[in-house]
């Protein structure tokens, strides 16, 4: 049976964004909220809109996941539990809230002194709240949306699923998700509840809902960013899931995956004009400017270099995927590129398909 | 969007108001002083955030806060832990899903509904400091206001973005502009709100290019090439001319509304309010919200009427409140949407009175109705006769006439006494109706049976009339003196005061003869 409500699970460069945008346009009629967890994806999804449509329309919000809670789902009726002050914004909790108060002694158990609610506890608290005024915060919520679209939502974690699953269940609201579990490389808590399907672990969950009938599972597995070469060596960190095939034939000369000395880097960075990734700071750019993996999610670069750190430089020597325990953030980098991918890396590589940088003859 | 109720607390003369408001037209009476132009200030500020066309935010000031309050707290302070003076003002929204966004329990109610919230309370980190204040400071020094914060929220507890706002407001203060820098200002407030954002961006458009147009013409040119040729004294660098762009005026600063080729400041006072008016009821969108500062002031009566019928006609699809002091402007907009504004905030509403009551005082034209809504106290009577002898026992018994206290003695015709009463009733004010007993008292105990509370006569059957009553109570000699007669017998007497009555009356009012008034006008009087 159809449900109100879907989850499209989709490849790296498939070009989700492009059509959540394309959706939202679509029904000019609907009331939409489109959540996504960072504020880099949010002003894509503002920038997509106004290459689109010139502006995003006025039945169309756009809001940060914790702006969305804060806004919409705590603050309304906060009162029922929390009467005491304004709850001001979130305290960001990396790791879990430990304070030892009971959930039922809300001020201690949710709230910061100054205030704030504990970013981990926010959609539990949104639970209480709901149950607290017999469901006025999903009914403000039906009366404010008839969509929500969530992306990248391979970044919620804990009690979000719970939210998720009363928003699919029990309000009138279209939900749709939308996300790549390989690229979970945030998590809006790390909670212990539901921590069984944190990031690329959802998608059982996902399955588990569609067995109930609570909502559809699509996939979508082309991606019309990368070429096929570095499709292959980005699925071949996700063995189980199922392979990406590449819409995007265009030859430019320099297409595919490349190897490039450490001597060579300059002359590769004057001929090719490559975007530079490296993992994090750690790993030395000689000075150059590079990015984070973690920050260039959802972006699209001509051509990618990337400052190998030890687990690249061990799984281009050994060839052996497995080498990269946590996949994710290299998932990311790996399929940023639309023409050429390139590992500055000496030595030999056993990966099949690389081809070795030789600097133009002076 | 109307506003269904208004909420205020410590915003200048109103200490506490919570007023339910018409989804179309609303007409505010009540005394001077009773905060009626204040509860317009206090819809405006809440809808805009402003204050006389700023943002309220960098405008506060000690008056905004009620001086009782404010003096209160000053006067026992942080000593006795008193809280200090929070302003609020609420509008509530008339239940609709396209205002979930300011749906919420954030209010003072604690009620899921939507609506909007402006407070002005004190920021914590200056809480020993105004501890300080109140402890330091002089008897009758104002609030420290620069110790407080704004905040403009919607129920739902976020801050209000205004683009979402489904209600634009327009004040009409039809009293000589007081604004900052005069009509023009003002008028290009209400322009402002009239037109749509499209049509405001071509005029800033076209008022930027006019002044750079300016600044290119040659003229200008040989003014600055002049400049640079003389040796300044004041600086090395070279001086030239041009026109600021950097500053934000635009057009609305230069644009000067005109009427019949009158600049409008010069236009009588009437004429200007006039235009105003029309200029905000003509306003593009439906859902705006009105306020007009008595129509009536500067306004001929033909004028007015036309005004009014206008006002009318536009309350049908937006909400407008408007004061008044005209009972004409009343009895024509309709007494159904009467709110009566009393004393600390306290108010009544006219929808509640029976219909044919309501149809009474719709086609009454005179001032009466005004009388008796803006009296402390009203006594009504059957005739200009029984007015001049209550205001005579009313001066005997206080050396004052009525109306120096507040009391209004009415003349009305006696089958409208219930209507009257109805009136009065609903609006708890305090009034009694005279009448004479016709020599019939059981059937007008029975006339008045809902209204024993409300009225008073004697009920000797033998003295049904006021001269008769009079008679009763006052020795021949003495009724002779004050008529100026010589009668010999009291029948004589009240011949002549049935065929003179108004000789009759106007005698006892101008006479210096100590009286004697029947019971039923003593009680009245009495306080």
């Amino acid at each position: 049976m159809p449900s109100k409500n879907s989850v499209l699970m989709s490849a790296a460069g498939s070009g989700k964004t492009t059509h959540l945008v394309e959706q939202a346009l679509a029904h000019p009629s609907a009331r939409i909220a489109i959540l996504t967890y960072t504020v880099k994806n949010l002003a894509e999804l503002q920038a997509s809109f106004v290459r689109k449509a010139g502006h995003v329309p006025a039945n169309v919000t756009l809001l940060s996941w914790y702006e969305f809670l804060l806004q919409e789902c705590i603050r309304p009726y906060q009162r029922a539990i929390y009467p005491d002050r304004r709850i001001e914004g979130l305290h960001f909790v990396s790791g879990q809230t430990v304070n030892y108060a009971k959930r039922s002694d809300v001020a201690r158990y949710y709230v910061t002194p100054g205030s704030l609610i504990y970013s981990d506890r926010a959609c539990a608290f949104v639970l209480d709240c709901n149950k607290a005024t017999d469901g006025a915060v999903l009914d403000r919520l039906c009366a404010r949306f008839t969509d929500i679209y969530i992306d990248e939502v391979q970044d919620l974690a804990g009690h979000d699923w719970d939210f998720i699953a009363l928003l699919m269940e029990q309000s009138g609201i279209a939900i749709t998700l939308v996300g790549d579990t390989r690229q979970g490389t945030y998590a809006t808590h790390h909670s212990a509840k539901n921590k069984q399907f944190k990031n690329h672990r959802a998608s059982e969950l996902f399955a588990k809902w569609a067995a109930k009938g609570l909502c559809n599972v699509l996939h979508r597995n082309e991606s019309y960013r990368c070429p096929p070469s570095i499709c292959a060596l980005a699925d071949s960190l996700y063995p189980a899931m199922p392979a990406t095939l590449s819409k995007n034939d265009a030859i430019t000369g320099h297409d595919g995956l490349f190897i490039v000395a450490h001597r060579d880097i300059d002359a590769y960075v004057v001929e090719f004009s490559p975007t530079l990734l490296r993992y994090d700071r750690k790993t030395d750019s000689g000075g150059r400017l590079a990015q984070n993996f973690g920050a260039v999610k959802g972006l699209t670069f001509p051509r990618v270099l990337i400052l190998s750190n030890g687990v690249i430089k061990a799984f281009l020597k050994s060839g052996d995927p497995s080498t990269v325990a946590s996949p994710a953030k290299y998932y990311v980098a790996f399929t940023r590129a639309c023409h050429s991918l390139a590992f500055v890396y000496d030595g030999p590589c056993a990966l099949a398909n690389v081809v070795s940088y030789v600097p133009q003859a002076e | 969007m109307p506003i269904e109720r208004v909420i205020v607390r410590n915003f200048k003369s109103l200490a506490s108001l919570d007023l339910p408001l018409h989804p179309h037209l609303n007409i505010l009476v009540g005394d001077n002083e009773r905060g009626k132009s204040t509860v317009l200030e206090a819809i405006h500020a809440a809808l805009t955030c402003q204050w006389r066309g700023r943002n309220l935010m960098y405008e506060l000031s000690p008056s905004m806060f009620n001086n009782n309050v404010v003096a209160e707290y000053l006067k026992s302070g942080c000593i006795a832990g008193g809280e200090p003076p929070t302003l609020l003002i609420e509008l509530y929204f008339t239940d609709d899903p396209a205002l979930a966004l300011f749906r919420g329990t954030h209010n003072s109610r604690n009620q899921d509904v939507a609506g909007v919230s402006l407070t002005i309370e004190l920021d914590d980190a200056y809480h020993q400091a105004l501890c300080d204040y109140t402890a330091a400071a002089p008897h009758g020094a104002g609030l420290p206001v620069e110790y407080f914060r704004t905040y403009w929220r919607s129920f739902a507890g976020n801050g209000v973005v205004p683009r979402t706002l489904p209600a634009k407001s327009s004040i009409i203060d039809t009293h000589a502009s007081k604004s900052l820098s005069g009509a023009d200002r003002y008028v290009a407030a209400i322009i402002e709100a009239a037109i749509t954002a499209e049509d405001r961006v071509g005029l800033a458009a076209a008022y930027r290019k006019m002044r750079d147009d300016f600044a290119a013409n040659p003229r200008v040119q040989v003014l600055n090439e002049h400049l640079k040729a003389s040796p300044s004294a004041i600086s090395e660098k070279s001086l030239t001319v041009g026109i600021d762009t950097a500053s934000r005026s635009g057009w609305e600063s230069v644009l000067s509304p005109y009427l019949d080729q009158i600049p409008f400041s010069q236009a009588s006072l009437g004429e200007q309010s006039a235009a105003k008016m029309r200029l905000a009821l003509r306003a593009q969108s439906a859902s705006q919200v009105v306020l007009i500062e008595e129509p009536e002031n500067h306004l001929s009566f033909a004028n007015m009427a036309r005004l009014i019928e206008n006002i009318a006609k536009e309350a049908v699809d937006r909400q407008v409140v408007i004061t008044t002091h005209s009972s004409f402007v009343l009895n024509k907009l309709g007494l159904d949407k009467l709110t009566m504004l009393g004393a600390n905030g306290k108010h009544m509403r006219l929808d509640n009175l029976p219909p044919d009551t309501l149809n009474y005082f719709l086609k009454l034209p005179g001032h009466d109705t005004l009388r008796l809504l803006l009296a402390r106290r009203a006594i009504l009577v059957e005739g200009p006769s029984d007015e001049l002898i209550v205001q005579r026992a009313y001066i005997d018994r206080h050396g004052r006439a009525p109306l120096a206290s507040g009391v209004d003695v009415i003349s009305v015709k006696s089958l409208a006494f219930k209507r009257f009463l109805d009136i009065a009733r609903l609006l708890s004010i305090d009034v009694i109706a005279l009448t004479d007993n016709d020599g019939r008292p059981e059937q007008l105990k029975e006339r008045y049976a809902e209204y024993l509370d409300y009225i008073d006569y004697d009920d000797d059957p033998a003295a049904p009339s006021l001269e008769q009553q009079i008679l009763k109570v006052n020795e021949l000699p003495v009724i002779n003196t004050v008529l100026g007669k010589t009668f010999a017998e009291k029948t004589a007497a009240l011949a002549y005061m049935k065929a003179h009555k108004t000789e009759t009356a106007l005698a006892i009012f101008a006479s210096t003869q100590a009286m004697t008034y029947p019971g039923y006008i003593a009680r009245a009087v009495e306080e």
